[in-house]
């Protein structure tokens, strides 16, 4: 009995030894709800699948310009700032949040984009950590389709990469650049801003290199393709060009230079040119580049106005393929865009109507009577002047709007 | 024996049912018989104490034989098989052992003599036991007495409240199943999780709520580094050790207490029941800036009610919430247990049970546990044991979840008195009815029946271990533990729909008819392993050396998984499967996260002389945690002891008064990790999905930025005590002071807007925060003839300051993690920041006299502290020596009087040190302009007007009133009877005659007054606007012995 029991004794402590050899897989714990990024970047899969984050970000950064349309004359932007949108989550317009979209001087005209400036940076870091990851991945691609594959990749996250920064230097034109995943606070804490020539030769090497390895037709709907990234090498050209050409006098140190300026018209336009020609793309009006009036007059330049507007077709019908486009999920998706909530009226589901036209927009309207444009709409105020809403020509008299074209 | 075997056969059925395997019993049985088989003679005799009582249950065993028993009812005893020159050991709990050697005698009558306490006594700690007297580090202890047990307590955690200095407990609701207990040891060490590590039976992370108090022994706090250092990464905020009961040496025993308990609250709100005067007061207030014809309440309405309130009080009501919503509380408590021991094996088993109904209605608590504890030896120097303790909880309250808690300032004064609480006739809730009333106002009653929230819980703790005494002085321990818990949440609202009696129509919806049902399960386990060798010996005898070293690992497992479902089929229905199922109504969530832990322990204890003492403690934890070579995190301490009325220098001039002179000093550093999440150190990707082709494509994104250079915070605390005994140990005392840095908090940190926008900020080490104190223990113990007395007052005093922080901290900025809480350097955690109040104006000419704030008389003026002409956040004032969250000291008189069988225990109970501005929405004179406010007696007779200048309030409608101000500021402190209690024990006489060893029947009363200048709901709550009262409490109860 003895023995059995000092038997026992040795087992328990040599199991506490066991023990003590098994405690570093103890000390390894590993999620069950979250992929471990050491797990990761081992199949093309994978390199898609953080694509596809990316392009979560990224289209948070393009899917509401239509708020920046309030400084314009023609859109009124409710509220400044809150909107449809939830701050800090990019699907719910986070990027958008607390900017100002009416230009009131008491509202500071269009200031509080730092939502949209944090944002946009969110898209940098969000894209470089593809294209760092997945750039380590070629060397050991099994077959060449793979490496192309893989490439591709990577070319989809430097378009949109490029068109993070193109919109950075638009809105704040010298700003930091970065092009490597940042891992510690430290890298970028008192980063300075690098001049404006400089990231845009950058955007336009991110375009060049997408160019160079996107295929001709996308894969599948909602991805990007060679005549995006042409298109949009041709748009950062443009910019460049016409700033070159007039001066950014509120840019410190930025000089015209007319011949630059010359070159990057003709280079903007050899590449929509492709766009418009090369790939077979049903655009909107063709995609066409606009009017050209006299040359060295200057007053009608052709502005490829067309090529980047949203068609009025569905996609794949007539005049219903873009350049590029992001894409949205349904209800139950949480992917969802949040047009009707900002363009219905009250009465229209959970509709806020933040955004709204201006009455002037119908004085552009002609009518369908005479053909000629109308007079211009009045502004009445129906709580002080109690005949506004039945004077002629009012803009809250509903009889104004009859019989105007509003195609 | 024969009453023994038939108490035997008493406990058989009882012990089979609760698994104890007889055999033991059997096998002790038996090696008494091979004792006598060796008899030379039969010993017999009497156990008695000093008083000549005879002593029952006392143990008698031959010294170097398992031969032994235990005396009878009458202290009598009898042992067959005893060496006529052998010697024997008698022993009782509580009592001196002692050691008779025979000389032939066989008739022994032993008189046992009380245990001098506190210097005998053996204190519990990490991973052993110490002889309290031999104790270098700051360690302090509580017996669970009777009397403590007589409170009729909810939980086990108010039973500390008082009982030792440096441990502050505070209660947050009187809610039934969940009294929002907060145990700090020695102020609040860190901003991250502050409390205590409760370690039950030597498995750590018990839920002290949760324990049977009767189960418990004794419960031993630690509370500086050298003490706590076994427990090293766990034990930067100190740890509780908590023994449960055993049988050892107690002769067997069955004891049983029923209890009941009722409470009334200890203050409550008054609202005021008038509803036409409420109008007239939300009158009054809009009269400040808004024409009569706009008012929310037209007069005509207000006539109405006054005139129908009286004739039709079920349209026209005058509810007093209060009344509706509000109920006494009971508590019942039942318990049953069973232990006994002899020399070869013990067991405890109790099962108990505790019914609680809340105050607040429909709040109500039950709580069932069982417990075994079994422990035999197989050989000489083989022990095995098994503990196995289980509860089972069901709770029930009414919340929409809005607040935390279940009856809140903030909710309650939506509660207008205009609303009839529900029509039994047509079973309809009761909506608004005023013209003009907000519709969103509250009915408590529909939010009580119909929102109801249940809770079950049920938890399994098991433990098996093995000691094994290789050769002399050294041991081997090993243990495994298994912790088990099934959480299990659920609610199901009933739709309801506010009601208006005066039209017959619906006012809004209360709970939406859509409403679903909930389910929330939480399942979990803990399992730790742990080995340990300790070896006693001694080198030429006076230097005496403990040695022990163990190795312990812990994991933890939990699982969660929340659902809720939309739309019941039937409002009755409470099970998911009665619901619609509608995909778009769905909502579920399922994680799992694990954590392991590896801890290697040494300790040196090393003796000279027996008054020099030297300990050193080392624990090395790894934490799955952290990340490379921040893995492993070493903590060592050291501690040593002199104890000084020993020296022969002191004893001639001081032997005859001091009894025990004690001086000791300690160092040493200890973790906590508890900040940092499961897999926080990882880098994780999270799914972030894109659109394709119209159908989700999976995307993951990293967003969890790492930082690599997170380590672990360390608490390094320093400690000097002072432990005395005065005429034979009958004042004792105990001085303890502290200087406790916690260095390296963590917390998520300030980040670059280049990176905000795409990563979670990861914790970074920012802050230090230094805690110092002083502590004091004295007690006095005397006993003249039947009459024995006890007095005890301990207090202490905590000071927080925060050192270092290292982001940026601005003019009134608050801890992001809890609002209330204001941080900045070199002040207290959450100190007090106020704009001085010159007091209420009473006329034009004292406002033109100060600095211009816009006020008229009625307003608080603020003085320009800093003279700029302007009242701004500048003229504030910081308290360095305050706190608004934390009283900085505590402390308590505790006094137990005994005479022959009645004892009377006395317990005051109070703290100091916190302010705090009391302004609720109770007792603010701004109203929510809204017309749904319900308004206080305060509000209306307090306010102040050109006819009542002295009502204390500042005028109706006074928002500029209402900054943080030295005229809202209230002090905290207060002094309680915490308890009074009157037990009596019925003599022995007559419990001989019904066969029984005791029978105690007592009656405690808990908070029945207390003395404060604060003039909210209670001054030991945390949050002013948590509405659900503490308990004034008075109990009955009787307590039984077999």
């Amino acid at each position: 009995m003895k023995n059995i029991i000092s038997t026992i004794g040795c087992v328990a402590l040599l199991a506490s030894a066991v023990a003590l050899t098994g405690c570093d897989s103890l000390l390894d714990q590993t999620s069950s709800s979250e992929v471990p990024a050491s797990e990761f970047w081992k199949t093309e899969e994978d390199a898609t699948y953080a694509l596809m984050g990316a392009y979560q970000h990224v289209r948070g950064l393009f899917d509401r310009d239509y708020y920046f349309d309030g400084h314009g004359e023609l859109l009124r932007v409710r509220s400044q700032g809150v909107l449809s949108t939830s701050p800090g989550n990019i699907v719910r317009g986070g990027a958008y949040s607390n900017g100002n979209y009416y230009p009131d001087p008491m509202w500071g005209y269009g200031k509080t984009f730092d939502a949209y400036y944090e944002m946009a940076y969110g898209g940098v870091n969000r894209t470089n950590y593809v294209i760092e990851n997945v750039q380590k991945m070629i060397p050991n691609a099994a077959t060449e389709e793979s490496r192309k594959n893989l490439e591709a990749i990577v070319g989809e996250a430097r378009l949109l990469r490029g068109m993070v920064y193109f919109r950075l230097i638009t809105m704040w034109g010298d700003v930091p650049y970065f092009d490597k995943v940042v891992n510690d606070n430290s890298e970028v804490q008192y980063i300075s801003r690098t001049p404006i020539a400089q990231v845009k030769d950058s955007i336009l090497a991110d375009f060049t290199y997408a160019f160079n390895t996107l295929p001709d037709k996308a894969s599948e709907e909602g991805r990007a393709a060679k005549p995006a990234a042409l298109a949009f090498r041709g748009k950062m050209k443009l910019y460049w060009a016409s700033w070159k050409k007039n001066g950014w006098p509120e840019l410190e140190g930025f000089q015209t230079n007319e011949a630059e300026a010359r070159e990057y018209y003709a280079s903007a336009a050899e590449d929509f040119s492709h766009v418009i020609d090369d790939y077979g793309l049903d655009l909107f009006r063709g995609g066409a580049p606009g009017q050209c009036g006299e040359p060295g007059d200057g007053e009608t330049l052709p502005n490829y106005f067309y090529m980047f507007i949203p068609s009025t077709g569905n996609p794949g019908g007539a005049e219903g393929e873009f350049v590029f486009y992001f894409t949205h999920g349904g209800p139950g998706t949480g992917q969802g865009e949040s047009l009707m909530r900002d363009f219905g009226g009250r009465s229209v589901g959970n509709s806020q109507n933040w955004v709204y036209p201006e009455y002037v927009l119908a004085d552009r309207y002609q009518s369908t009577i005479t053909g000629d444009y109308c007079e211009p709409l009045v502004q009445m105020n129906p709580n002080t002047n109690p005949d506004a809403r039945t004077t002629p020509n009012s803009a809250v008299n509903p009889q104004s709007y009859a019989n105007r074209d509003y195609r | 024996m024969r009453k023994e075997t038939r108490f035997y056969l008493r406990v058989l059925p009882l012990a089979l049912l609760l698994g104890v395997s007889p055999t033991m019993w059997a096998k002790s049985q038996q090696d008494q018989t091979l004792a006598t088989q060796q008899a030379e003679m039969t010993l017999t005799g009497v156990v008695m104490d000093q008083n000549n009582e005879p002593i029952i249950g006392a143990t008698i065993m031959v010294v170097g034989t398992t031969n032994g028993t235990t005396t009878d009812i009458d202290g009598r005893y009898s042992l067959r098989g005893v060496p006529a020159n052998g010697t024997i050991e008698v022993q009782y709990l509580g009592m001196k052992t002692q050691t008779i050697e025979l000389n032939g005698k066989n008739v022994v009558n032993v008189f046992m003599e009380d245990e001098t306490i506190g210097i005998e006594e053996v204190v519990v700690v990490g991973y052993g036991t110490q002889k309290k007297v031999n104790l270098t580090g700051a360690v302090s202890n509580v017996k669970i007495d009777e009397q403590l047990n007589s409170r009729s307590l909810a939980n086990v955690s108010l039973a500390l409240q008082g009982k030792i200095p440096g441990l502050s407990i505070s209660q947050g609701s009187g809610m039934a199943g969940d009294k929002g207990m907060e145990i700090l040891v020695r102020g609040m060490g860190t901003v991250n999780n502050s409390a205590p590590l409760i370690v039950v039976d030597g498995m750590p992370d018990v839920s002290l709520d949760r324990l049977n108090m009767e189960d418990i022994e004794s419960i031993s706090v630690l509370k500086d580094a050298s003490s706590a250092a076994v427990y090293g990464s766990r034990a930067a905020n100190g740890v509780i050790l908590i023994t449960t009961k055993s049988g050892k040496g107690s002769k067997p025993k069955i004891n049983a207490s029923a209890s009941y308990t009722f409470g009334v609250p200890t203050h409550a709100w008054s609202f005021m029941t008038d509803y036409a005067r409420s109008m007239t007061l939300h009158q009054r207030n809009k009269a400040i800036n808004t024409l009569p014809e706009n008012f929310q309440y037209k007069n005509g309405t207000i006539d109405e009610w006054l005139a129908l309130s009286n004739i039709n009080p079920f349209l026209y009501p005058s509810t007093d919430w209060y009344d509706v919503v509000l109920r006494n509380s009971a508590i019942q408590k039942y318990n049953v247990s069973a232990s006994g021991g002899n020399d070869m094996s013990n067991f405890y088993v109790s099962v108990g049970v505790m019914d609680e109904d809340g105050m607040v209605m429909n709040n109500d608590y039950t709580q069932y546990n069982a417990r075994i504890n079994y422990e035999a030896k197989l050989t000489n120097n083989f022990t095995v044991g098994a503990r196995f303790s289980g509860n089972w909880s069901k709770m029930q309250y009414g919340s929409d979840g809005q607040y935390s808690s279940i009856i809140d300032a903030r909710q309650m004064r939506y509660a207008i008195a205009g609303i009839t609480p529900y029509d039994p006739a047509t079973g309809r809730y009761g909506g608004t009815m005023a013209y003009g009333e907000n519709l969103q106002a509250f009915n408590p009653y529909s939010m009580y029946m119909n929102e109801l929230n249940h809770k079950e819980r049920q938890e399994a703790n098991g433990s098996v271990y093995i000691d094994w005494k290789i050769v002399k002085g050294l041991t081997a321990h090993v243990d495994y533990t298994l912790n088990y818990y099934n959480d299990f949440v659920w609610n199901s609202d009933i739709p309801t729909d506010g009601y208006n009696f005066q039209t017959g129509l619906v006012t809004r919806p209360y709970v939406s008819s859509d409403a679903g049902v909930t389910n929330n399960t939480m399942i979990g386990y803990k399992t730790q392993f742990s080995g340990r060798l300790t070896y006693d010996f001694a080198i030429a005898q006076r230097h005496k050396f403990t040695v022990m070293a163990a190795y312990s690992q812990e994991y933890w497992h939990d699982r969660l998984q929340y659902t809720t479902s939309g739309d019941k089929i039937h409002s009755s229905l409470t099970d998911l499967d009665g619901t619609m199922k509608n995909p778009d109504l769905i909502s579920i969530d399922g994680l799992t996260t694990t954590e392991g832990l590896a801890s290697f322990i040494g300790r040196i204890n090393y003796s000279a002389f027996d008054r020099y003492l030297l300990e050193l403690t080392m624990r090395t934890d790894g934490s799955s945690k952290f990340l490379g070579q921040y893995r492993y995190s070493f903590f060592p301490s050291a501690s040593a002891g002199w104890i000084f009325s020993e020296e022969s220098w002191v004893r001639p001039w001081a032997g005859s008064w001091l009894s025990h002179g004690k001086l000791r000093a300690s160092y040493g550093t200890l973790g906590n990790n508890s900040g940092v999440g499961e897999y926080e150190q990882q880098q994780l990707l999270t799914f972030a999905p894109y659109i394709i082709n119209g159908q989700l494509s999976k995307g993951l994104v990293y967003e969890k930025m790492v930082n690599s250079n997170l380590t672990w915070e360390e608490t390094s605390v320093f400690n000097v005590g002072l432990d005395l005994g005065f005429l034979n140990n009958r004042l004792t005392a105990e001085l303890d002071y502290y200087d406790r840095l916690t260095t390296g908090m963590n917390r998520p940190f300030d980040m670059s807007i280049h990176l905000t926008g795409a990563y979670d900020t990861p914790r970074t080490n920012v802050g230090d925060l230094r805690n110092r104190g002083v502590e004091a223990n004295v007690t006095w113990r005397d006993t003249h003839g039947d009459f024995s007395y006890t007095i005890n007052a301990n207090v202490s005093y905590n000071q927080t300051r925060l050192e270092k922080w290292n982001q940026y901290l601005g003019r009134n900025m608050a801890d992001e993690n809890s609002t209330a809480n204001l941080l900045f350097l070199d002040m207290p955690y959450s100190y007090l920041y106020a704009y001085q109040s010159l007091g209420i104006a009473q006329t034009w000419s004292e406002i033109y006299k100060t600095t211009p704030q816009g006020a008229q008389p009625g307003d608080v003026l603020y003085q320009d502290l800093n003279g700029d002409g302007l009242i701004s956040d500048e003229d504030m004032k910081a308290y360095p020596r305050v706190q608004t969250d934390r009283p900085t000291t505590n402390f308590a008189l505790n006094s137990t009087f005994q005479w022959r069988g009645f004892d009377l225990a006395l317990m005051f109970q109070g703290a100091a040190g916190r302010w705090a501005f009391y302004r609720t929405v109770n007792n603010q004179s701004t109203l929510d302009g809204e017309g749904r406010q319900a308004i206080t007696e305060q509000q209306w007779n307090n306010t102040w007007s050109v006819e009542n200048r002295d009502g204390g309030l500042p005028r109706i409608g006074s928002a500029a009133s209402n900054k943080n101000s030295t005229f809202y500021l209230e002090n905290l402190a207060y002094l309680r009877l915490k308890n009074l209690q009157i037990g009596y024990n019925l003599p022995d006489a007559w419990l001989k005659k019904i066969k029984m060893s005791q029978i105690r029947l007592y009656f405690s009363t808990d908070n029945l007054f207390t003395i404060t200048g604060f003039s909210g709901l209670d001054p030991e709550k945390r949050d002013i606007n948590d509405g659900y009262p503490l308990m004034r409490s008075f109990s009955f109860g009787i307590n039984l012995e077999i």
